[in-house]
This record gives C-alpha cells, structure tokens and sequence, in this order.
C-alpha cells in the first residue's frame, strides 16, 4: 500500500475563508501533499475565539464542499485540552500510520515554532517547538510582512526539510480572519474573502456580532 | 575548570567537615543568635559529566541564587534560580546566544551540626531561537555547613546528579547522563 502525503492545515478557523482553501489548492497542486486535512483547535488558551470548535467545524465542512483531497477532522477537538502543535502532530501520526504528514504553518508563525511549548505539561515549560521542526517537514505559507523562512539556517539546525508556498508559487496570503470579523461588526455584509455558504451560516447563527 | 582546582575544592570540603564535627560537640544551634530561620544564599556548582550546555568534561554548571530555610543541627530547605547568558562562538555556522534559566529545590537533612545530606531538583533551561529546550535534573549527595560569624557560613557539597534525556539543538542528539558535582555556596542568616 502507498503512503500517502498530508499537509496538515491546523488553525482556529474563526472563521475559514478563502485564502485558507486557495492554500490548500497550491499545496496540491505543487504537489507537496495528495490531502490537506483541515484541523480546527478546540478553544485555546493562548487566544480568545468567538465560534464554538462545533461551529468552526461546521463552517470548514461548508467550505470545502465535496472536493475529495480536503478532509476536514475533528481529531484535534476531541483531543478536548490544547496542546500545542507537537503533541497533535505525534497524535495524528500515531492514529494514521498510513500517512507521511506535514505541517502547514504561516511565515508569522515560523519565527516563533523554536519557542512553543506544551501549556499543560510541566508548569508549560515543556518546549517542545524544536522536536517540532526536528521531527516533521513543514510546508511554510506567505503572510503578509513576514519574510521567506532562512532554509540554509533551517537546514544547519538540522531540521526536517522545509517547503516554501509563497507568490511565486501563486499564493499570497492577504485574508485574516481577525479582518473578516472587523468586517462584519463594521458593516453586517458579506466580507470579500469569505465564501458564501460560510457568510450564510454566520447569518443564521448570529456569530460575530458582538 | 582544571583539575587541580577540582582536588582543592575536594580539599576544603574535607577540611570543612571535620572542622564542623570538632565543634559539634561545643556548639549547639543557639549560638547563631537568630530568631528565625531564613537564609539568602548563592551556591556556585561544577562538575564532571553531561554539563549543562550538553558537552560532557568538567567545568562550571551554574550559579545560582537561592533563598531557604535553614535551621543547624536539622536540616535545611532552599530554593534558588539561577540566570545567566551566554554566547556560544562554535568553528563552523553561526554565534549562538542562549539564556540559561534554572529553577532548583534542595532538601537537607543533617547528620550532625556540620555534615548533612542532601537530595535536589532542578528544572533547567536553555533559552535560545534555535529552540528551546527544559530538562530535570536529580541529584543526591553530602554536604557541610561552615561557620563563619553569627550570620553567615560556608556550604561545600558533592553530589551525584542525573540529567534527564532531552534533545539538544545545538548538539542535534539527545543528552542524558550523570555529572559528579561539586558545589560551593554562602548563606547569610536575615531577620
């Protein structure tokens, strides 16, 4: 049996919008995975979310639709505590030995992987963000003002190969989902960037009003 | 740190310990005067074995700044955390800065007014953007109590220290192992 590659596109999801399934779109199209699993956080507490994981959930599985290489899972909800990347990604891949997995992360959050930590073990003094870039190839994501990771550096720390999506791979990350929900406490209308059946759920369940 | 200097520091922690069991028996703990028992401290460890940047040799562990509870002929409880930065100029790729950051605990129990044994934890840390990295270490060992004035002594310990696995950067392999450790420190009584 063939292994298959899956990026993991891991994230609060509060809401998904268009940027998210265009990265997923380049992903498989460049052939860096065969499935991009989209992966909602259960509540945090690095951050406060507005939408319930179930709603986030319901709005991902909205989002993609019926395309056979997004699958959206619940596994990281159901872990119930949040633990940080490490732990999820030694999860995922224990649960689907079947699958070589790589992690999707934002160029903003790159910078900050060396410093991540599991919250919940050892008073969070549990780092674990080098076993992290150690232990799982990345594929790294454009955000607006954050630089092209340093792959020489990476590579000399002797971490797992790194992959670069950016413009001119044909993406350019300019959707936030902190700017969706600005958008709609400003004006009430459907925010460019955001697809329309999630726009119609938002509206039904009266999120992001407040 | 040499090993000449390793023998006098072994040389001056016997020389303190039968200096303390000489005065044992004409001393008791009253003659410190204190009404209460605290201590603020500092205790200087070296060692030989897995040190604390990951090489394994001989030389300084840590510094580390404590405070505690210290009563003679007892035992003692104390508490330090240790800072220190450093930066790391290795012959090929880049300078690496780390921010060393310790959190110990350190139970005494005496065996007399000088001699005591010992048992410790530490959390370690080493804080650096090629990643972060924290680890336990566990120690058991001997230790005496040198007067000097009312309020203040010498501490000389050996201690057997094990360093739990963890994964190194820096190295790229995962450290673990003991370290022979000799520490010496201060205490000043405060009330």
């Amino acid at each position: 049996m063939s292994i298959k590659t899956a990026a993991i596109l891991g994230g609060a999801f509060d809401p998904v919008h268009n940027d998210h399934l265009a990265l997923a779109s380049t992903c498989l199209s460049l052939k860096l995975c065969d499935e991009v699993w989209f992966v909602p956080s259960p509540d945090r507490w690095d951050k406060t979310l507005i939408a319930s994981p179930e709603e986030r959930f319901e709005m991902l599985k909205l989002a993609v639709g019926d395309n056979p290489s997004f699958i959206v899972s619940d596994i990281e909800i159901n872990m119930n505590d949040y633990r940080g990347s490490y732990v999820s990604m030694q999860y995922i891949q224990e649960t689907y030995p079947d699958y070589h997995f790589r992690l999707l992360v934002g160029a903003d959050s790159y910078e900050g992987i060396p410093h991540w930590r599991d919250p919940l073990h050892f008073y969070g003094t549990e780092y674990n963000g080098h076993l992290l870039l150690r232990d799982f190839e990345l594929i790294v994501f454009a955000r607006r003002g954050y630089k092209e990771p340093d792959l020489k550096k990476h590579m000399e720390l002797g971490y797992a190969p790194l992959f670069w999506v950016g413009r001119e791979q044909g993406f350019e990350g300019m959707i936030s989902s902190t700017g969706i929900r600005k958008s709609f406490l400003c004006s009430g209308e459907k925010p460019s960037g955001l697809p329309a059946e999630v726009y119609q759920y938002i509206l039904d369940h009266n999120l992001y009003r407040e | 740190m040499n090993k000449n200097l390793w023998i006098l520091l072994l040389c001056l922690f016997g020389w303190a310990s039968s200096q303390e069991a000489s005065d044992a028996a004409t001393t008791s703990a009253n003659t410190t005067g204190n009404k209460m028992p605290f201590v603020l401290g500092g205790v200087l460890e070296t060692g030989s074995g897995v040190l604390a940047n990951g090489d394994h040799g001989i030389g300084l562990i840590r510094v580390t700044p404590m405070i505690g509870a210290w009563i003679n002929g007892l035992g003692y409880l104390r508490l330090g955390y240790g800072f220190n930065n450093y930066v790391q100029d290795p012959d090929e790729g880049e300078k690496r800065e780390i921010e060393q950051r310790d959190f110990s605990a350190q139970l005494g129990i005496s065996l007399g007014f000088g001699p005591y044994l010992q048992g410790s934890y530490t959390r370690a840390k080493n804080l650096s953007d090629a990643g972060d990295v924290a680890w336990n270490e566990y120690g058991l060992g001997l230790g005496s109590f040198f007067q000097l004035g009312i309020k203040s002594a010498l501490v000389f310990e050996i201690e057997y220290r094990f360093i739990s696995e963890h994964y190194d950067p820096f190295e790229k392999e995962t450290i673990s192992g003991t370290r022979l450790q000799m520490n010496i420190g201060f205490v000043v009584y405060v009330y």
